[in-house]
């Protein structure tokens, strides 16, 4: 529905022909540097890593600092195994072998922080994923701002029947994050819980892996890649994708997203912000000719 | 919380023995009443002065056109006054009771109607209540316009106390409340989206437009429902002496506006129709990929009025309207408003006038998504809309000539269909729906308009207002938590039959004093309660035409406000203009807000989504008007405070809401150049709206996202808006046949691009470099030409 009113928008903009947007300079000042981690783990075979990070101001280009002091642990509480995480170069990381992954879908795993004396812990699902049927591109003439030429990616994908599924799509492009498109959070599909259960993708998410400004060109290689979320891990990101994406005219209000590292003394003083997810992850790739 | 539920019972006695002491027990009286009218169209004037010279009495015509004056025998001389119109005057010597229309000329005046006449009816020093602004077609026709397009909703902009978040946002605030604490009503009946093309326009046809009355303060005790304002619009009655048609042709739209007499003196009609055509226009511009996407409006707004004999009047009127917006045949998107009003006037004797409104308001939008390709059939809708049912007798008792007595009751059921959602897939269909909601609404009203004594004025009413959230529904009941968290459903209750799940009753008084310090000052105070039991569900930075209306719950009380405010409005002895100074002071109760990342779409539990907290808004507004001679307009300067409050956001402190404009300056000039040429501008200025923006940010999986460490929202301000627009009309032929103009404008004069909001986002190019971005909905200046014509 966001799709639509931001279409909406647009569309008015156009006719009228007079609205605009301008990079303006901003002071905002400096706010407090909170800590806070980028901890995901997958069920891809291989080294696994997670940051714990001291938060920088906004528009500031340096990167996050790193915390290095703390011990991180990783348990699979379905299966009873731990994983502890060793800081190296600027991440902890843990390496169950090429073969070996950490992740495996069904299991429910709880992160353990200690930092400064206090310990942190948060916990999540992994859930499973689906796969994708195919990627296509079509060449588009172009037709002004909004579409330009080039190569227009579509992926196309169903939906898992039974259950509820929720997915987080990233695009990249040439091995790098496509900048130009925001991650995409989807349940079964399309928006809603309850309705689109073992459906195909719908339009809006399956078109929305290239961006009109900037298609793609020959000798471009696209990447999609699809991961599963749980419901709570999905409600993040939507939210941060909502706060990341907020132009127009029916932009929600600035709100803080949430965090599932929780403090294990209720009467503790710090706090660590971010989010710890597990996810199942999929891919799909092309390269354009 | 609500500290008193009820008033006091002593006050309502005593308001009760005001209202019925009627005093009139000396000489016997006759009463002279009937209808105020326009001699060309038959048209009823409401707010006419009617005053008896050598008895010092002065009445005013309602909303009707009816008057009534008790005087004793004697010979009289009656003068009836209408801005725009010749003065009509009568001798009349009285020894029964009379029943007589006044017929006003407006021919006398014609030539010079724009040139010398104002055309407020209700001014300031002659109504009790304050914050009462008012406005004709004629007056909104002349306020520069955006695209050329004369506005009620963008008129009401240019008065004090009356602001919207931004340009091309929907609806408007009064006095720092929220855009749903606004009750519009269109010939009775409420009026849920009063914007077009997203907030551009506003649905109401100017042409089909005879009376627009805002109570921004101690509103009328037969208003209720609401608690910021009231925004009271008449339809045009239709000319019942000949057939009068009227439109204009524009950048953006077409007018056309036919009235006609259906049996002359007794019955007319109008039909009022306006169709945008940017899309077909601009097709010729756009990239052909553009070509296939729709995007227009038009409304309908019809009216007929039939005088039975003249004691039995019906008028049944309605309005259509309809934005469509498509994107090929990918997504279609649909909404809109109807309603209806059927409405009675009786007069049982010359003294006791009744009107009988019966009334329906439907909104609804749909919306559709769908790719077939490949033998693939994907698609995805979903629906929704509330209606209202509404019945409101008002009896109004011209006691005599300092008491009348308005009293009735407003009865109102809801239908909430929060929507539902289809989705198919190769044959496969599956939905969702959203349990529909029920309420009614029960508000009974007194009030007497008391002329205490020379001095003193009084109109002290009160409203009992009494709300049910009705069954035949699920009912959630939900644990409590920590605010701002989403609240666990503790279990669900079907209720089967209509029977109230929940019921509030609340005593809602309504007073206000006019005080007169010398001639033509006046010095005013008002109190007014009241509870709104309606909520739009919208939290984003302007309403969508998505937005849901809810009901109040068992989970979310009823808003209510109480208002205090005091003024004093002078006409000095030697200079045509008008001063008014106004203080208000506003304490909010239950008003709504949102859970952080709140889901308000499609959500069968929305209520645990929902937070109430506490407001309070205060401020000064002055205003210098002037509204007659070749120099017309007025200026105001308002300074306000809005603040909300609720546990579990911002720190549970006070902050400014988004409505918050502090300092506000409106100028609107109206000149007379020659008989041919009229040229207005207008300048608006008003700090910055509040906004929220991030001081730090958690890069996540290499995605910058924006977070504000302090925990405050509203913690900055969008850069101060100010625009200035100006047009100018030029007076075609003027026979008495064919009436034409050409209204040429600018808007936007100095090109500002004014701030809608500030985004932040990472450079697309450049993802090290975070950068803030600046919307403007308007970036440019607009230019404008509209053809007018009346014959």
């Amino acid at each position: 529905m966001k799709y639509l009113l931001s279409s909406l928008y647009i569309l008015i903009s156009l006719l009228l022909l007079s609205s605009c947007e301008k990079v303006i300079e901003l002071d905002l000042p400096d706010g407090e540097k909170l800590i806070y981690m980028d901890a995901w783990i997958s069920d891809k075979p291989g080294l696994q890593s997670i940051k714990l990070l001291q938060a920088v101001n906004y528009q500031d280009q340096a990167q996050p600092r790193t915390i290095d002091n703390a011990a991180i642990r990783v348990t699979d509480i379905t299966e009873g195994k731990s994983y502890d995480f060793v800081f190296n170069n600027g991440a902890y990381i843990f390496d169950p072998g090429n073969s070996q992954a950490i992740g495996v879908i069904g299991h429910q795993y709880k992160l353990n922080v200690t930092l400064n004396g206090e310990t942190f812990e948060a916990t999540d699902y992994l859930s499973r994923v689906t796969t994708f049927d195919s990627l296509t591109l079509e060449f588009k003439e172009g037709s002004g701002d909004f579409e330009k030429q080039g190569f227009y990616a579509e992926f196309h994908a169903r939906d898992l029947p039974g259950g509820t599924d929720y997915y987080w799509i990233q695009t990249y492009r040439n091995g790098a994050r496509n900048t130009y498109l925001n991650d995409m959070v989807s349940i079964d599909g399309s928006f809603y819980e309850g309705i689109s259960d073992g459906y195909e993708f719908i339009p809006p998410f399956t078109e929305g892996v290239t961006s009109g400004e900037k298609p793609y060109q020959k000798g471009d290689e696209v990447k999609v890649v699809m991961r599963s979320l749980s419901k709570s891990s999905f409600s993040f990101w939507e939210q941060a994708i909502n706060q990341m994406a907020s132009g127009g005219m029916f932009s929600e209000v600035l709100q803080n997203v949430p965090s599932n590292i929780m403090n294990s003394n209720p009467q503790g003083k710090s706090k660590i912000y971010g989010w710890f997810g597990t996810v199942a992850e999929t891919s799909i790739s092309k390269k354009v000719e | 919380m609500i500290r008193q539920k009820f008033a006091s019972p002593a006050f309502l006695v005593t308001l009760l023995m005001f209202c019925f002491s009627v005093h009139a027990q000396q000489a016997k009286l006759f009463v002279i009443s009937g209808y105020v009218k326009d001699e060309q169209t038959g048209e009823a004037l409401i707010n006419a002065t009617v005053s008896i010279a050598n008895a010092a009495v002065n009445v005013q015509s309602n909303a009707y056109g009816f008057y009534s004056v008790s005087l004793p025998g004697g010979d009289y001389e009656l003068v009836v006054s209408y801005a725009g119109y010749g003065n009509f005057t009568k001798q009349i010597k009285l020894s029964a009771n009379i029943s007589m229309d006044l017929v006003l000329d407006s021919r006398a005046t014609e030539m010079q109607e724009v040139v010398v006449t104002g055309e407020k009816k209700l001014k300031r020093t002659n109504t009790v209540g304050l914050g009462i602004q008012q406005l004709s077609a004629g007056q909104i026709k002349k306020i520069p316009a955006f695209m050329g397009e004369p506005d009620v909703i963008k008129a009401l902009l240019t008065l004090p106390g009356i602001t919207s978040v931004g340009e091309g946002a929907a609806g408007f605030n009064v006095r720092g409340g929220n855009v749903d604490e606004n009750l519009i009503i269109m010939d009775e009946a409420p009026v849920f989206n009063s914007s077009h093309l997203l907030g551009f326009f506003s649905v109401f046809n100017p042409d089909a437009v005879k009376n627009v009355t805002l109570y921004k303060g101690a509103f009328p005790a037969e208003y209720g429902g609401r608690t910021s304002s009231v925004l009271d619009i008449r339809m045009k009655d239709g000319n019942n002496q000949k057939l009068a048609v009227n439109g204009g042709i524009g950048n953006i739209f077409s007018r056309l506006a036919v009235e006609a007499p259906i049996q002359k003196d007794k019955s007319s009609f109008i039909i009022a129709g306006r169709r945008s055509y940017i899309d077909v226009l601009s097709k010729p511009f756009l990239k052909k990929e553009d070509r296939d996407n729709t995007l227009y409006f038009y409304d309908l707004t019809a009216k007929a009025n039939y005088e039975i004999n003249d004691k039995n009047t019906v008028y049944l009127s309605g309005y259509l309207g309809r934005d469509v917006f498509g994107v090929g045949d990918e997504a279609s998107f649909k909404w809109g408003n109807t309603t209806g009003t059927l409405r009675w006037n009786h007069l049982f004797t010359p003294k006791l006038f009744l009107n009988t409104s019966l009334y329906y308001s439907k909104y609804d939008y749909s919306l559709g998504f769908s790719s077939s390709e490949e033998n693939k059939n994907e698609s995805y809708s979903w629906k929704s809309d509330i209606q209202t049912y509404g019945l409101k007798p008002t009896l109004t008792w011209f006691i005599n000539n300092r008491h009348q007595l308005k009293t009735g009751f407003n009865l109102v059921y809801y239908n909430f269909y929060p929507g539902q959602g289809i989705s198919t897939s190769d044959g496969d269909k599956s939905d969702i729906t959203l349990k529909n909601r029920y309420g009614s609404e029960l508000g009974l009203f007194v009030e007497d308009t008391w002329k205490v004594s020379p001095k003193w004025n009084i109109q002290a009413g009160v409203r009992l207002s009494q709300y049910a959230y009705l069954g035949g529904t699920t009912v959630y009941h939900f644990r409590d938590t920590t605010p701002n968290i989403r609240k666990p459903l503790d279990r669900e209750e079907v209720v089967k039959s209509k029977k109230p799940v929940n019921n509030w009753t609340y005593l809602e008084p309504r007073v206000s004093l006019r005080y007169t310090v010398q001639k033509n000052t006046y010095a005013k105070a008002a109190y007014g309660r009241s509870t709104q039991y309606v909520h739009l569900l919208s939290n984003t930075a302007s309403p969508t035409p998505v937005d849901l209306y809810f009901p109040s719950t068992n989970n979310i009380r009823p808003s209510v406000t109480d208002q205090f405010s005091v003024g004093i409005v002078t006409i000095p002895e030697r200079l045509p203009v008008e001063f008014s100074a106004e203080v208000f002071y506003k304490s909010m109760h239950n008003v709504l807000d949102y859970i952080d990342n709140a889901n308000l779409e499609l959500n069968q539990l929305v209520e645990a989504d929902l937070l109430t907290g506490k407001g309070k808004a205060y401020g000064v507004e002055l205003e210098v008007k002037k509204e007659t001679g070749k120099w017309q307009g007025w200026i105001n300067y308002t300074w306000s405070k809005s603040w909300r409050q609720t546990d579990g956001i911002s720190k549970n402190e006070w902050y400014l809401s988004r409505y918050d404009r502090t300092h506000v300056i409106n100028v609107s000039v109206v000149h007379t150049l020659t008989e041919r040429w009229d040229i207005s501008g207008s300048f608006n200025y008003g700090t910055g709206a509040p906004a929220t923006f991030p001081d730090i940010r958690f890069d996540i999986q290499g995605q910058p996202i924006p977070f504000n460490s302090t925990g405050k929202r509203n913690n900055f301000r969008l850069p101060a808006y100010h625009r200035m627009d100006i047009s100018a009309t030029w007076k075609g032929k003027q026979t008495k046949k064919l009436k034409t103009e050409w209204v040429f404008g600018l808007y936007n004069v100095y090109g500002r691009q004014n701030a809608y909001s500030i985004y932040f986002q990472q450079n697309e190019d450049n993802p090290q470099q975070k950068e803030a971005v600046r919307l403007s909905i308007i970036g440019t200046i607009i230019p404008s030409i509209t053809w007018n014509f009346k014959f």
